[in-house]
Parts: C-alpha cells; structure tokens; sequence
C-alpha cells in the first residue's frame, strides 16, 4: 500500500471516529438531566423526562416516561412510550416484557398493533444496519484502491460491495419507514375520520390503547393506521405521539 | 443426466398445461361506429392449438386473421404458455352484436384432443361519426358509472381521451377530490388501444378511478380538464416539437342519498357482496384440525373490517386465524374481496353443525340492508387416535421469564436522556465511505472505454498502404509532391520497422539491403530537390522511380 493510499484510508477513519464522536457527544452531554429521578414524585420525574429542543428522546427516556405512566396507571400513554422505545432498541428485552404488561393491563379489546415494516427491525434499527452498511462501504473503498495499487483484492472489493448494496437498499427502506412514528389513543374514544375536519365523516372509532401508526400530518389531524389496515385522520389531541420526528407540528 | 432432469421439469410442467388450459376472448372496443375497425386477441393458455380457433361473429361484423404471437411466463415457478390469435373486427352495420364463440381445437395427452370455447363478448356498433371518433384534435369526456349512490358506496369515475394525434404528454387536472375517497388498493385501472376508420387511426386512452363516497347530497366538482401536448413536428427529430391543449370535460354532479336508519348488527359495509363459507374436511378426528374459510367477496369497499366473533359452539373450538384481502378495478369494476380462516377443533365425535355467519350489509343495487348468510356446514367427527393428528398451535410464544415475574422491570437510572438522529445523515457517510470505491471504480471503467473506443477506431480506420497512396495522389504539383514523400516514407518505416515520427532517415537506409538503400537515397533526393529547391517541373520519371522503390520496400 503505497503512502497515498494510506493518507486516504487513514483519512476515511478519522472521518468516520469524528462522526461517531459527535454523535456520542450530542448524547452525552444531556446523560446527567436524565439520570437519578426521584422514582416516588410521579409528576417531576414525568417533567424531568419531558424532553425540549431539536433532538429527539432516547430509548432510555421513553422507558422511563413509560415506566412511570404504568406505574400511575396511565396505560395508554406507557404503551405509546414503551412501543416508540422499541423502534429504538428492539432487542431490550426489559423493554419487551413492560409492554407486554402494558397491553395486558388494558381492559376494552383493541385492534391487533401494527407490524414491522420489515422483519430486521424486530433485531436491528435502521441506523445500526446504516452502520454495518457504512462499515461494508469503507471496506469496498480500502479493498478497491489496494485493487488499484497493487492488482490485487479485485474479489473483494466486488464481494464487499455487494454485501454493502445488500445492507444499504434495506437500511434505506428502513429509515423511511421509520419517520413513520408509532402513536396510541389515550382517550375514551377516539373517532377516525375520513378527511381533515371535524365534520368529515367518522370511518371507525378506536378504544383506548389502540396502537396506530402515523404516517402523515395536515394541521392538527394525524393519518393513522392501524394493524387491521384500516386508515383514516384523527385529532392529534387524542393520541399520543412519543416520537414526533417528521410529525411534528 | 440432462435427459433426466429435462423429464423431471417436463413431468412438473404438462400437468400444468393440461389443468390450466382456458380461452377467451380480450376485446378492448366495445363500441365502435360503422366502418371503423380495431383488433382483439384470443388468447389460448395452456394448450396447444390444432389448427386457427373458429371465430364466431354475428352479421353486423367482419372478422379477419391478423397473426399470431407466443408468450412463455413462469408465474410462481409454474410455465405458463399463452398464445394469442390476433384478428381484425370491422364493424358493418349499426345494431349490438355478439362476438364469439370461440371454438379451439387442442391437443390431449394420448393423442386425442378436445374442443374449447371461449364465451363471446357484446360490441355495439353505433351509427357513423358518432362513438370513438374524435371532432376536435382532442376529445374528452369524464364522468362516474352512477348518477345518484348511497353514502359509502364504491362509485367509479371513469376519464376517457381520444384522439387522432401523436400525444407526448397528457395529465388530468381538477379531477373531483371533496367527499371523496381512494379505498385501499383503489388503484385506477386505464387501458388504450386505437381504433381505424377512413380518416386514419383514433387512440384511446380509458382511465376508472375506484372512489368511496363519504358525504352525502347533491354533490357538485368543476370540469376535469385534460392538459395534454400534442406533437406537431416529429419527423427526424429527437425531441419534437408540441404545442399544449387545454381541454375541458363537462362538469360532475352525483347525487348521494345518506343511508338509512340501520338494523341492529350493521357491518358497515355498503356494497353487493356474497358470503360463502368452506370447510377442507368433511371428516375429521376429534382434536384435529380443520380449516373454516369464510370469503365475503363484492363490489363495495372492506376496509379494515373484521367479522363478526362465532358464539361458542359444544362440541368444537374455534379460533381466529390469518385474514387475506384484496381488492382491484378489472374492467371499470371494483372488485374487493377478504377471506377469514378460522381453525375448527371438534372436541367430541358425531355430526358437528358448524354455525352460519351473518353479516348485515348495505346493497346500493337493492336499496336496502340486506343480511348475508353462509349455508350451515356439517362435519362428521370420529374417534381421535394418540399422535396421529394434524394439530395447530394458535398460542403467543411466552417468554419463561415473563411467566414467571409479572411485574414491570425497574426505573433506569442512568443513560443518555436524548438521542441524536444520526441515521439522517447516514447517506452522507454512505457516499464518503463510497466515494473511494467509485472512483476507483469509475476511472477503471473509463479506462476499459477508452482502450474499446480505441480499438474500435483501429479495427474501422485501417492505415492506408504506400502503394495506396500512391494510388491516389492529388492533382495540385505541391500536393502530389508531399504525397510522394509521405508515401517513401510510410513504406521505408514500414520496411524497418520503424514508426513514421521517429524514422533517421541515413539510419534507416543503412538498415536496408545496400542496393535497395542506394535506391532510395537517390530517388528521396530527387524528391527532396523537387519539393524544397523550387523546381516544381517534376522530373517524367519521378513518379514511376517512387513507385518502383516503394513497390520494392513493401517485399522487405
């Protein structure tokens, strides 16, 4: 490998551990805001969890505001949150079990939830297959320039790049789908509509606790769907929407 | 081994064939003024034709053998063979006529054959002027299949352009959207073929919208207006020239009545549906499974709706299984159907009535509620026999751990409160990770390029011999000249093995046979003198001398 070769490999590395860093970096320094909540003063540690500003809360902040919705016997909301955290760490089993509580604890029968989108993202998020692609991706650019160089690993960098395509076309699907941001009614009865307005035409009606997916927004009214694939707008008033994301009013 | 497996495929495949095999008729025109004509296929699946199909046609039309094309399809690993007999129809007199059968001989196994038919379809052939030909460079027309519906009802809105020019871009605008809605899977089925009269050919372009009504009165949308280019200057050219048309159908109007006030057990659904029930076994053991298939099947939209639960039933357990629904526009109808799977396990022996399922539906073709009912199904139960059953498990998998701690797993005390969204800028990191590969990539691709344009250029532009050049000398003295020193040149090059640019003149001739040499040292000379010393009065022999010493380099 000659000098340029490795200039630019180095290059690429430092690249990708700033990125990582930065990323690490924006989390970090909010760790110490969520951590140690006083777990007996309900309504401060449900404030403590309430997130502002531009980033998003993470999988350990919708936990804990699920967690502590369950525990005042706010179901619904614990289901939104424990169902949005999964979208964000779907291998937690403790995650698993608290929602599974959660839809037990519901009294009125509610619509099957909405599946995945895909079948990985019961394993993986979006953004870790991202990464694995990202690392495939840097692995077909060493093995191609050292083709370059030396004549050599033309196969892998072929292989490599195929694994990378394999892994970026469905971690692509994957980031779409996730803007699409999992809601549930949290009142006694929420009316799906057909249109936009209070006066469109009621399509069904939902009990508490019916899991939905959001897909779209048009002022206050979300597009939701449900697991049965029935679709239709209700007021954002009625669910409650733990990962606003691209929904966002 | 070939032979073998060739067997194998061929044994999968005949089967097939011989099950499969159907004929019909695909007409696109069902109406067409006097004189105009257009083609319809007849499409034999599955089967090999003895012979053209008899094609049946009532007085009012003429029907001509046009050709014949063969389509091989492997639909879900299943070769599918379709062979379509395409025919020229001319309409010849005003009146409704029918169109087949059709009657196709095919072959058997065993070397016998049997007679299919395809059903025949209806044309109404209208009088001159009127029907498909088009007044203006455009004609349109939009409207739905009903003027008046029920609240909720499927209708249809159904666009139709024709036209006898070239069309580059077409899109309907101000198409009616207020109490309207797309069903699910409610995609728009279009379909165009052209129609021949005397003045030429008329394209036609059909489009039906399948749309729920969600309101209810006197329901009014401006015009639907086509914004369409026309290509007016297409001959030669890669990019034509267009000139765009705004044409405007006639305004929409449907007339929606609310439903009425509804029976008890109302499903919701407003449509002509038909209820059917099937049961895979008529006899089974006790704890065996059996599947229960309810289809509820129609013109109106499901939704998202769910069956009714069945009362529990002695002698049976019932449990909800797997649903699948569809729904399609074939042929300007919306067509939805969903079929229930519910498993039976009988859990005594004798008769078993399994109950019927009643659903209340809305019919806009009655004008009522009208309650659909799946004919009662009787199934015979016999002894169960230990390990010999085909049992289904309908139970969630239960993690152990949760069986066993029922309560919430703890408060987490540390970890990061935020989440920064960095798979948003995961295509960034994509495209920097990938860049290096591509550009490695790129220029070795360029690179191949220019070496195959390269050799292409070769291979097409070979280098002309001496001797052809000296073939083809110019004219003009000073040209001629040139030619004959480039031509000496070319061919001692040639005779050295020396390329043009780097050819020593004395050191080439040295490399030549001493008389050889001396011949060409003495003939470039003269062609020296008579290029640079100004006398443009060639010596009479000069050429025939050039020629001589070239013709006798190109035997080196």
């Amino acid at each position: 490998m000659n000098r340029r070769t490795l200039a630019g490999v180095v290059a690429l590395v430092l690249g990708l551990v700033v990125l990582v860093g930065l990323a690490r970096l924006g989390a970090g320094q909010v760790e110490a805001a969520a951590g140690h909540v006083a777990q007996e003063a309900w309504s401060d540690a449900l404030a403590a969890l309430r997130v502002e500003g531009p980033l998003p809360p993470s999988a350990t902040t919708l936990y804990d505001r699920g967690w502590v919705h369950l525990r005042t016997g706010d179901v619904p909301r614990a289901i939104a949150a424990f169902r949005a955290a999964r979208e964000l760490a779907p291998r937690d089993g403790a995650l698993a079990h608290n929602l599974a509580l959660a839809r037990s604890e519901l009294v009125e029968p509610v619509p099957a939830p909405v599946p995945p989108s895909h079948a990985w993202t019961e394993i993986l998020t979006p953004g870790e297959l991202g990464l694995l692609a990202l690392l495939a991706w840097t692995g077909t650019s060493v093995a191609a320039v050292a083709w370059r160089s030396t004549g050599r690993h033309g196969p892998t960098a072929l292989g490599a790049a195929g694994v990378a395509l394999l892994l970026t076309v469905p971690a692509w699907q994957g980031r779409r789908a996730h803007w699409q941001t999992p809601v549930a009614v949290t009142v006694e009865t929420a009316v799906v509509r057909d249109g936009t307005t209070l006066d469109a035409g009621e399509r069904f009606v939902l009990p508490p606790g019916a899991e939905l997916r959001a897909v779209a927004r048009s002022g206050s009214f979300l597009l939701v769907e449900d697991g049965t694939g029935r679709r239709g707008w209700v007021l954002d008033d009625v669910v409650e929407v733990p990962l606003p994301g691209g929904l966002a009013r | 081994m070939v032979k073998r497996w060739l067997a194998v495929v061929l044994a999968w495949f005949v089967p097939v064939l011989a099950v499969a095999a159907d004929v019909r008729i695909e007409l696109s025109a069902d109406q067409l003024a006097v004189g105009q004509h257009t083609t319809f296929d007849v499409v034999l699946q599955g089967a090999r034709a003895r012979g053209l199909p008899d094609v049946r046609a009532e007085n009012g039309l003429t029907v001509a053998y046009a050709g014949s094309s063969q389509t091989t399809t492997i639909i879900n690993g299943r070769l599918q063979q379709y062979v379509k007999y395409r025919y020229d129809l001319l309409a010849r007199e005003e009146g409704s006529w029918r169109l087949g059968p059709v009657y196709v001989t095919v072959d058997e196994q065993g070397g016998t054959s049997r007679t299919l038919v395809a059903s025949p379809v209806q044309v109404v052939v209208v009088p001159p002027g009127h029907g498909t030909a088009p007044q203006g460079p455009i004609d349109v027309d939009a409207a739905f299949d009903v003027k008046e519906a029920w609240q909720g009802q499927v209708v249809i809105y159904r666009s139709t352009l024709r036209t006898r020019r070239q069309i580059a871009a077409a899109a309907w605008r101000n198409a009616p959207q207020a109490g309207l809605m797309v069903p699910k899977d409610g995609h728009p089925e279009s379909r165009e073929y052209v129609v021949r009269d005397a003045q030429g050919a008329v394209l036609v372009h059909e489009e039906w919208q399948p749309y729920v009504v969600t309101s209810s009165g006197q329901l009014r949308w401006g015009a639907p207006v086509l914004e369409a280019d026309l290509v007016s200057d297409a001959a030669f050219r890669l990019f034509p020239r267009t000139t765009r048309e705004l044409v405007s159908a006639q305004p929409l109007s449907l007339d929606v009545r609310p439903l009425p006030p509804a029976p008890s057990g109302f499903s919701g659904l407003v449509g002509d549906f038909q209820l059917t029930s099937r049961v895979d076994k008529t006899v089974a053991r006790v704890g065996e499974s059996v599947t229960w298939a309810v289809t509820l099947e129609g013109s109106g939209s499901l939704e998202g709706y769910q069956l009714p639960p069945v009362p529990e039933t002695d002698g049976v357990r019932i449990y909800t299984g797997g649903t699948r629904g569809r729904a399609a526009t074939r042929r300007g109808e919306f067509v939805s159907s969903v079929t229930y799977e519910r498993t039976l396990v009988p859990t005594r022996e004798g008769e078993l009535e399994i109950p019927p399922v009643e659903i209340v539906v809305f019919s806009p073709r009655a004008g009522q509620y009208v309650t659909l009912t799946t004919p009662t199904s009787r199934l015979r139960v016999t002894a169960g026999e230990v390990g010999a059953l085909d049992v289904t498990s309908f139970g969630e998998r239960i993690e152990t751990e949760d069986a066993v701690d029922d309560g919430p797993r703890p408060f987490r005390t540390s970890g990061p409160a935020l989440r920064v969204p960095w798979e948003r800028v995961l295509p960034v990191g994509w495209a920097l990770a990938a860049a290096p590969a591509l550009l490695v990539a790129g220029s070795a691709v360029a690179a191949r390029a220019r070496a195959f344009v390269e050799a292409r250029r070769r291979a097409t532009t070979r280098e002309a011999t001496p001797l052809e050049r000296l073939d083809r000398l110019p004219d003009d003295p000073r040209e001629r000249l040139v030619a004959l020193d480039e031509a000496l040149r070319l061919a001692v090059a040639r005779a050295t093995g020396t390329p043009v640019a780097e050819l020593d003149r004395r050191a080439a001739v040295r490399a030549l046979p001493p008389d050889l040499g001396a011949r060409v040292s003495e003939v470039t000379v003269l062609v020296d003198r008579a290029r640079f010393g100004g006398d443009l009065a060639l010596p009479t022999d000069l050429e025939p001398r050039v020629r001589d010493v070239v013709a006798s380099l190109e035997t080196v």
